[in-house]
């Protein structure tokens, strides 16, 4: 008999979604999307980290119907191309620079046109779930526990008048063991 | 091969490993293994009848679900690795919809909240619609089993996060009433992630509540099987036709076939009528499919002074019914937090600096008592297309909701809030929340979800208005049952979860009786008065 962790596995069809150069064109907008900034400009997202999220985003649309598979890889293509008509740049977006990969998100973001708005969020939605639910991201949301799955401890504490909050008269607390 | 030829360990029998198809005749067949199906199987297994399941989906146990990140539970238990959207039309958001694809159904995804159907819902069937047998009081002995089958009970004060708290303090200000949710869960410590699985089982969806009471009484629950077509003969549901999923990546490989004399249809508003649609059902009753509503929802984020880390209590613990004349029902609710950092806005080192302030925000919600104008229709592929029609009153509660969320933060303590409008710069006064709700504002840039589709196969006094009777059975063809969310007859305003169990139990207590008349040599008569057998 299989243990839970392996049946678990077995039940994973790791069935794919997109080309290898699809898969790039995500990583290169998952390089932007969780790009960040220090004190010598703009610092592109780790090569892991953009590579995880746009193998785990191709295994996340694989596992549904022909149908999703399909509709993704045809955003995939728009959002690829479709700098030529929000920037006005003769180019795919992932050969875009990062600060214009960027520019080029912020403006999907804000664009009048709600369904280009929709367009973005179809992949900054998924992505951003993919890339924060393991470190070093997850630990940049504060969350407390070792991982995200892993069930919270309570302990009640007894807390004295002056250290409970006023306007908050029952706490129950994580455990950090 | 029969399924009988497997070993009964009392287990659900995992279709990817039977490895060849299986011919096999029960009493009663079931399609799908959610609220409706679980609870037809459990009710009609105890009551002695022959019941196999038949589930789309993956089995899991809590264990295993319980363990799964959340992008992870969303590939391998929600239905279109939960990518799934209502398109749509005119001046309506793009609604993203969450539905389970699992043994166990949705109910492994709900948040664990509780309600019944509301009074003044049960009053318009009744009097509206002439669907007596729907009043309160005739359900409330059914209320009372699910509840008690399922340990439904009010989260304790206890247990609200302090985010939540927050926000009760803001609507508290307002002169906003404030009530304790009921769930049903056991032992919950409040991990704040309840849709994706529960890490500590506490859940009491009914993989762990009613499928084990009906395997227990003989029952086979059969994960990993697509059912294609329900087979009709003169006139009469006698079995359905489908395969396995057993396939290299999940292709359809061995077919079975299940020969039965009831078959209960419990796949979901969105997939029941499908199903019907692809066997050549749906002429004679044309509202299959169409009138589906689906309390879109959506939640304000707002930044708290302190630390609140709103992970740390129930996913939901309070509600305010007061704005139901207005079509609003306001909800305490969190999510895991990547989820949440998702839906913050800007991408790169703009949207870390907002994430990174995550321990200080609060989250609350609103859900929108909907008309109906959702409908689904064949796909190229098999996944049913769902498209929907906000009506202008609807968008509008949306939109109002909104600044009520924000007038709750605002009055709380937040300094700050993220509104779910793609592209909004976060907004600090109340005074630019109620500007935005009058300033003009393309609906597709709402950021809505809904998490129950309701009324495609309506139950109805005849087949012009609806496509089951008040015994939850086809207008169309014999000894076809309906048993999910696809027969309420409007949107009720509220969680679907309890609804819908209490309306299978309610069915499933008639669908026994009659089988147990017709085992007895009684003879079945149909809705009309028809002479079945």
């Amino acid at each position: 008999m299989s243990v839970p962790g392996e049946r678990s596995k077995n039940r994973d069809w790791g069935r794919r979604a997109f080309s290898p150069a699809r898969r790039r064109s995500i990583a290169a907008l998952a390089e932007a999307m969780f790009s960040d900034e220090n004190e010598t400009g703009l610092v592109p997202a780790p090569a892991v980290l953009a590579e995880r999220v746009a193998d785990e985003f191709d295994l996340l649309v694989g596992a549904g119907s022909g149908d999703l598979r399909r509709g993704f890889g045809l955003l995939a293509f728009i959002v690829e191309w479709l700098p030529l008509f929000v920037m006005a740049e003769l180019s795919r977006a992932s050969r875009l620079s990062l600060a214009r990969r960027l520019t080029y998100l912020h403006r999907l973001e804000h664009a009048k046109i709600g369904l280009l708005a929709t367009l973005f969020v179809a992949f900054k939605l998924p992505l951003t779930m993919i890339a924060f639910e393991l470190a070093p991201e997850l630990g940049l949301t504060g969350f407390d526990r070792t991982t995200i799955s892993t069930p919270r401890l309570v302990r009640k504490l007894a807390l004295t008048d002056e250290a409970r909050p006023a306007a908050f008269p029952e706490t129950i607390e994580q455990g950090r063991g | 091969m029969n399924l009988a030829a497997l070993p009964p360990d009392g287990a659900v029998v995992e279709g990817r490993e039977i490895g060849r198809g299986f011919a096999e005749t029960c009493d009663v067949v079931i399609v799908g293994s959610g609220a409706g199906g679980a609870v037809m199987a459990a009710i009609l297994a105890e009551a002695g009848q022959r019941v196999i399941v038949l589930e789309e989906g993956p089995h899991y146990t809590p264990a295993e679900y319980g363990a799964f990140r959340p992008t992870e539970s969303m590939r391998r238990i929600w239905r279109e690795s939960g990518l799934l959207v209502a398109l749509g039309l005119g001046q309506t958001p793009v609604i993203g919809l969450s539905a389970g694809r699992c043994v166990g159904g949705s109910s492994v995804l709900t948040g664990g909240v509780c309600f019944r159907i509301p009074s003044n819902i049960h009053a318009q069937w009744v009097n509206e619609l002439g669907l007596d047998e729907l009043s309160e009081k005739s359900l409330e002995s059914a209320y009372q089993e699910v509840e008690r089958r399922i340990r439904v009970a009010e989260v304790p004060e206890s247990m609200r996060s302090e985010a939540t708290r927050r926000f009760v303090h803001g609507a508290e200000r307002l002169g906003i009433a404030m009530h304790s949710m009921k769930r049903n869960t056991e032992g919950c410590v409040g991990n704040g992630r309840c849709n994706f699985g529960c890490p500590s089982g506490a859940k009491l969806s009914v993989d762990v509540s009613y499928l084990p009471a009906a395997i227990a009484r003989g029952g086979r629950v059969v994960s990993d099987a697509l059912v294609e077509r329900v087979i009709v003969d003169h006139g009469r549901a006698v079995g359905v036709r489908g395969r396995l999923l057993g396939g290299p990546e999940g292709r359809p490989s061995s077919p079975f076939e299940v020969r039965a004399r009831a078959v209960v249809v419990a796949c979901g508003t969105l997939h029941t009528p499908i199903l019907l649609l692809r066997s050549g059902l749906g002429r004679s009753t044309p509202s299959l499919g169409r009138n589906i509503t689906l309390h879109p929802a959506l939640r304000v984020s707002a930044l708290f002074d302190h630390v609140l880390d709103g992970w740390n209590g129930a996913l939901q613990s309070v509600y305010s019914n007061q704005f139901a004349r207005d079509g609003i029902t306001l909800v305490g609710v969190y999510s895991a937090v990547n989820v949440l950092a998702a839906a913050l806005p800007g991408a790169g080192a703009t949207h870390r600096r907002f994430v990174a302030e995550m321990p200080r925000h609060g989250i609350f919600g609103a859900m929108v008592h909907d008309e109906g104008g959702g409908a689904v229709r064949l796909g190229p592929g098999r996944e049913p297309v769902l498209s929907y029609r906000m009506a202008a009153r609807d968008l509008a509660r949306l939109r109002r909701s909104i600044t009520i969320l924000a007038e709750m933060a605002f009055a709380g303590g937040a300094s700050e809030l993220y509104l779910p409008i793609f592209g909004q710069a976060p907004v600090r006064s109340v005074d630019e929340v109620r500007k935005l709700e009058q300033a003009p504002l393309d609906a597709r840039r709402i950021e809505c979800i809904a998490f129950h589709p309701l009324g495609s196969a309506r139950m109805a006094t005849d087949a012009r208005r609806g496509v089951v009777d008040a015994n939850g059975q086809s207008y169309e063809v014999e000894d076809l049952y309906i048993a999910d969310g696809s027969i309420l007859p409007t949107s009720i305003g509220v969680n679907s979860q309890v609804p819908i169990m209490t309306m299978a139990t309610r069915l499933a207590w008639r669908l026994a009786e009659r089988m147990q008349r017709s085992a007895r040599g009684t003879r079945l008569r149909g809705h009309d008065g028809r002479q079945l057998v």
